[in-house]
């Protein structure tokens, strides 16, 4: 809510500018595109009428004496009863659009209201912004936070006592939900529910949180309320149809921020290419750290977002290494990410907000709102995955009307290098749309069961958009629920909710205790997907880019033993996926080839590590990982081509894997686009389609193939060759992305077709087919042709 | 078969009575001459006045209470299928149980409970602050009726238990009071841990044969928890008698301010208290002598150093 107060003349940094010039003059061909957002004025309204006097003083006293135009449009749309969402760009007052007319509905009728935040940190934050405004009005009302960390004795008293109650959807959930009688009083005041960061509320994530606000509605009901739904959200294509999809109600969309904005300049960056032959370009990683050395240097202060934890941690030495060498003075350089124990992610935010700190680097776990001060460059070592993830990573700089930079650095992968060869795409592109599916029947299966848990469910009841009658009877044969009459009531002797995780589809954290010293010591934590990529014995985890070693992983108990080292290299997991065919929905011909929609089974092996020296990046060494292998069923989109056709059309079997494989990591990327989704929301794999063999690009870069026990098997001895191509929805039941991929089957193979043909590699790349490294002399052939051939199989109308 | 005959089949088969659809009574009396383990349950009708409650006890003003409930795990899922209720009589304990043969008879079931509450003045339990009363207080929340215990007062033996003997012994369930203080023991007791399958399998499979031993074990809760009152007022009045920790007890009686209790306590086993014993003791004496100072300041020309009924020591 900084800097709304009055309209100041917008500062100019003349710093900024001026470094800007001179780093286009010195690197003018390593950057493809730019571009520049002038300052805009503010646009205001006069305060409403409806607001109480002790609002009107405290608003005053913090030197506001008009609202901006969308924070008014926000108060009107709540005068009139109507659910609310607001769109605006960080540092635009986006937290008054609904204090404000949370804080009348208290003080003037004893209303209730509930915060909803993503994380913690954020909750944080917001119980120190309304108490600042609190004060300054002497409001008096009461505001907690309650989540995991709220003492049990504490917890009465928020209940009871609070006004405003600051949460998480997983306390929500887990917490308040199942134990809504306690909560009586709060529900039956309950006049807001506020729900941040709307955007992050997508995919499975997304999918459960409508759910919970499902639940939210009918316990709501049953105690006479009905609250309105207040959110705000980054800039998003569809913000209106999202909080429609989460709260299942009409609701009106206010997308003008009318604040004033300081000056923005973007740079694309490309890192020059070192191997024409091979295609290889200067790492992300190494211009990153070029750019941000010179920003520190120069006194600007920076944030770089990584896209991995491991590579937060890389970072992070290598700057470390440069600018905190001396142990006397406070360190300048400071990682940030997930994973890290809450007192000091805490600890770190303070450090932020204070100014100490010049450099950060960070996964997304600051892309999120936490208030971090006042940063002049935003570096983004690599694509995020998504043009809304970009804005709100680089919207991080210069939250105090400063003219900033952001520095989008392409990594060699296919989108990064797609999107800073088309400036225009990226620059002109609107911002995806966020995708939800409340009714997947896993997810929606899950809350139903929570639901009777919190109340009998009576036959006139709806939730969601599939018939309840079936989920409960299916329920009720599964014995946890019982018909009697007209009503389904909940019959086992087990709390539902503890065993759903909103956030993953499995459940439990794993924790690294440190066992130097003689102690145990808990210093991380780690999500179960991430542990067997991360905690596997022998890998090398590291915190503030201090190495430890993983000396013991006990799986079932959840927890890494670690040990300080002084290894000078890093860790790198290797894993494979085989998947079998178990149902076909729907299938049609495309080109020479099928294509196929239907459900897969799914094991995937964490087989063995890289270990990966520091500065030179040589690999010096393997080791293997013992893991329990990981299953689930889920849903897929696959590619076949008749076995003789691939005889005939390819000299050997080896050529056509290493088309598959290079048509595989093309048509990954390029769907992940498509599909608006995070790469990793998506898998892909080629194998044999019946679990028999799985195909994997080998350390001397061709394709080689895995049996059934993982063994290395040779290529000419499968009696039947009938390479399958999948690309799968990475999460159990799938998440609805398989079938909006079917649609668009053509489309994909068309843009893969493109980004591998323009490419300017010789023989493939990572930016097209992936990394190849044995050259055409070696091979004899180009593996970038193999996976154009492959391509042009599956085109809709070949030879276009 | 239908609702209504399951009611009466369940009520034939377990003793008791049908008293609304889904609901079943069951009542059996104890004659006060008998014992429950190694004591008499006719102490039930002179209890002492040495546990250190907020409020007098009289027996017949007493109900005791204890449930059974189709999980541990709380929350609004789980509800009391069992609500076992002790009163004390001149000639015997009434034990009163309300049971669930469907989910219908819950509201009637919590209408009858209060009723019953009512003629008493204080709910006496085991570890009912932290599990019957917050479950019960959100079966009337769902049930739209007003909650049970503003209407009464309560009193948790376990708090008194645990005070006493958290030190000595291993853990305070009521299985351990019972070996320990009651001499009882059980024969051929459904464990609580098996009553809420024992309940599913008569809503799901009409086998009722474990919910006539989880009525067993209930009323036998019962018992042992009527019997732990007069048993548990021994130990405050001498806590050496039964090892309880001394100076927990001496505590326990300043806490609600019977400091005559506590000072008499500690005056009557001076060789057993230890360092911290003594200095409480002294703290405790200057005080007593503050006060008489204070006294005889204001006029008073005596001063009773045991002023009201103090306890019946040695």
């Amino acid at each position: 809510m900084e800097s709304m107060s009055v309209q100041r003349p917008i500062p100019v940094e003349p710093g900024i500018d001026e470094w800007v010039g001179r780093l286009k003059n010195r690197y003018g061909e390593r950057i493809t595109g730019e571009l520049h957002i002038p300052a805009r004025a503010g646009c205001f309204d006069d305060l409403p009428s409806g607001l109480d006097s002790r609002l009107r003083q405290a608003l005053t006293a913090r030197g506001i004496s008009r609202l901006y135009r969308h924070q008014s449009l926000v108060w009107q749309a709540l005068e009139r009863g109507e659910h609310t969402v607001v769109v605006t760009p960080t540092a635009s007052g986006k937290t008054l659009c609904y204090n404000l007319p949370v804080l009348n509905q208290i003080i003037t009728h004893q209303a209730k209201a509930l915060y909803l935040f993503p994380t913690k940190a954020l909750s944080q934050d917001q119980l120190a912004e309304l108490a600042a405004i609190n004060r300054a009005g002497g409001l008096g009302v009461r505001a907690f936070t309650f989540d995991g960390d709220t003492p049990g004795d504490a917890r009465k008293a928020v209940r009871l006592r609070g006004d405003i109650v600051v949460s998480n959807p997983d306390m929500l959930h887990q917490g308040i939900l199942p134990h809504h009688t306690k909560w009586a009083q709060f529900f039956e005041s309950l006049r807001y529910v506020v729900i941040d960061e709307l955007h992050s509320y997508r995919g499975v994530f997304g999918s459960h949180m409508a759910n919970v606000l499902r639940r939210l509605a009918r316990i709501c009901r049953f105690y006479g309320s009905q609250p309105r739904f207040v959110m705000a959200s980054a800039t998003i294509a569809n913000p209106r149809e999202l909080a429609e999809q989460l709260v299942d109600a009409p609701v009106t969309a206010v997308t003008q921020s009318g604040a004033p904005q300081g000056e923005k300049r973007l740079l694309l960056w490309n890192p020059p290419v070192v191997d024409k032959d091979l295609g290889i370009r200067a790492s992300a990683r190494s211009q990153t750290l070029s750019i941000a050395r010179l920003a520190i240097e120069k006194g600007f202060k920076s944030i770089i977002f990584a896209r991995s934890r491991l590579m937060v941690e890389v970072l992070t030495k290598y700057l470390k290494d440069r600018f905190d060498q001396d142990p006397r003075r406070p360190p300048r350089i400071l990682a940030y990410r997930g994973g890290y124990l809450p007192t000091e992610r805490r600890a770190a935010e303070v450090r932020l907000r204070e100014g100490s700190v010049d450099c950060v680097i960070s996964t997304s776990a600051l892309e999120l709102g936490v208030d971090i001060g006042s940063l002049d460059i935003s570096i983004l070592n690599g694509y995020p995955g998504s043009i809304a993830g970009t804005w709100q990573r680089l919207g991080r700089a210069g939250r105090r009307n400063r003219s900033t930079l952001g520095v989008l650095v392409a990594s060699s992968q296919p989108l990064d290098q797609y999107l800073v060869r088309n400036p225009d795409f990226f620059l002109g592109a609107s911002p995806e749309a966020a995708h939800i599916a409340p009714d997947q029947l896993l997810i929606l299966l899950d809350h139903v069961r929570c639901a009777a848990f919190e109340l009998p469910f009576d036959r006139s009841e709806s939730f969601g958009a599939e018939p309840l009658a079936e989920i409960l009877g299916y329920l009720e044969q599964q014995g946890v629920l019982h018909q009697e009459g007209d009503r389904w009531h909940w019959m086992a002797d087990s709390y539902p909710a503890g065993a759903v995780s909103l956030r993953s589809v499995a459940e439990g954290n794993f924790v690294v205790i440190d066992i130097g010293g003689g102690g145990q010591k808990i210093i991380a934590e780690v999500d179960f997907s991430g542990a067997p990529l991360t905690l596997y014995p022998g890998a090398i985890y590291m915190i503030q880019s201090d190495p430890y070693q993983v000396e013991r992983l006990d799986w079932e108990g959840r927890k890494a033993f670690v040990r300080r080292t002084r290894a000078d290299y890093y860790t790198d997991a290797i894993d494979y996926s085989r998947l079998k065919i178990l149902e076909c929905f729907e299938h049609t011909t495309v080109g020479q080839g099928a294509v196929l929609h239907g459900e897969v089974h799914l094991v995937r092996r964490v087989a063995g590590y890289k270990k990966i020296r520091y500065y030179t990046h040589e690999n010096v060494g393997f080791g293997k990982i013992g893991l329990p292998d990981q299953e689930m069923h889920t849903t897929a989109v696959w590619w076949q081509i008749p076995p003789r056709l691939l005889d005939e059309s390819f000299p050997n079997r080896q050529q056509a894997l290493d088309g598959f494989l290079g048509a595989a990591y093309g048509m990954h990327h390029v769907a992940a686009l498509r599909m608006m989704a995070e790469v990793s929301d998506l898998g892909r794999a080629v194998g044999d389609s019946e679990e028999g063999w799985v195909a994997t690009v080998g350390n001397e870069g061709r394709g080689s193939l895995r049996g059934s026990e993982w063994e290395e098997i040779p290529l000419e001895s499968s009696r039947c060759f009938r390479p399958t191509l999948f690309l799968y929805d990475n999460y159990p039941g799938g998440v609805g992305l398989s079938a909006p991929l079917y649609d668009q089957r053509n489309s994909v193979i068309e843009q893969t077709l493109r980004l591998v043909s323009q490419c300017d590699c010789r023989f493939g790349c990572p930016a097209c087919v992936g990394p190849i490294l044995v050259s055409d002399e070696v091979r004899g052939y180009s593996a970038k042709d193999a996976a154009l051939q492959i391509l042009q199989m599956f085109r809709e109308a070949p030879g276009d | 078969m239908e609702g209504k005959d399951r009611d009466t089949c369940l009520a034939a088969a377990l003793g008791g009575q049908v008293i609304a659809p889904g609901l079943l009574l069951i009542e059996r009396r104890f004659d006060l001459s008998a014992n429950h383990g190694s004591h008499p349950l006719s102490l039930l009708n002179q209890l002492p006045e040495d546990l250190p409650t907020d409020h007098e006890l009289l027996p017949h003003q007493i109900v005791f209470l204890d449930t059974e409930t189709t999980g541990l795990s709380g929350g609004s899922g789980t509800l009391a299928f069992l609500l076992g209720m002790a009163r004390i009589g001149p000639l015997e304990l009434k034990v009163r149980q309300l049971l669930l043969s469907r989910y219908c008879g819950e509201r009637p079931m919590l209408e009858q409970a209060r009723f019953w509450l009512t003629e008493g003045i204080t709910a006496v339990t085991y570890n009912g602050s932290g599990f019957d009363l917050p479950l019960l207080t959100g079966r009337c929340r769902i049930n739209g009726l007003p909650a049970l215990f503003p209407a009464i007062l309560h009193v948790d033996l376990l708090h008194f238990t645990r005070r006493a003997f958290s030190k000595c012994w291993d853990d305070c369930r009521l299985a351990t009071v019972e070996r320990q203080l009651l001499g009882y023991r059980r024969y051929r007791d459904l464990p609580g841990s098996q009553a809420p399958q024992a309940w599913i399998d008569w809503i799901q499979r009409q086998k009722w044969k474990a919910l006539e031993g989880v009525c067993q074990h209930n009323r036998r809760d019962l018992l042992s928890l009527a019997m732990l009152l007069p048993l548990l007022s021994a130990v405050y009045r001498d806590p050496l008698l039964k090892g309880a920790d001394l100076l927990s007890v001496v505590r326990g009686h300043l806490k609600v301010g019977r400091e005559p209790w506590a000072l008499g306590l500690l005056q009557n086993h001076r060789a057993e208290i230890g360092e911290v014993g003594q200095r409480e003791l002294m703290r405790l004496l200057n005080r007593q002598e503050r006060d008489r100072q204070l006294h005889l300041a204001c006029g008073f020309d005596s001063y009773c150093a045991h002023p009201g009924s103090g306890p019946a020591i040695g």
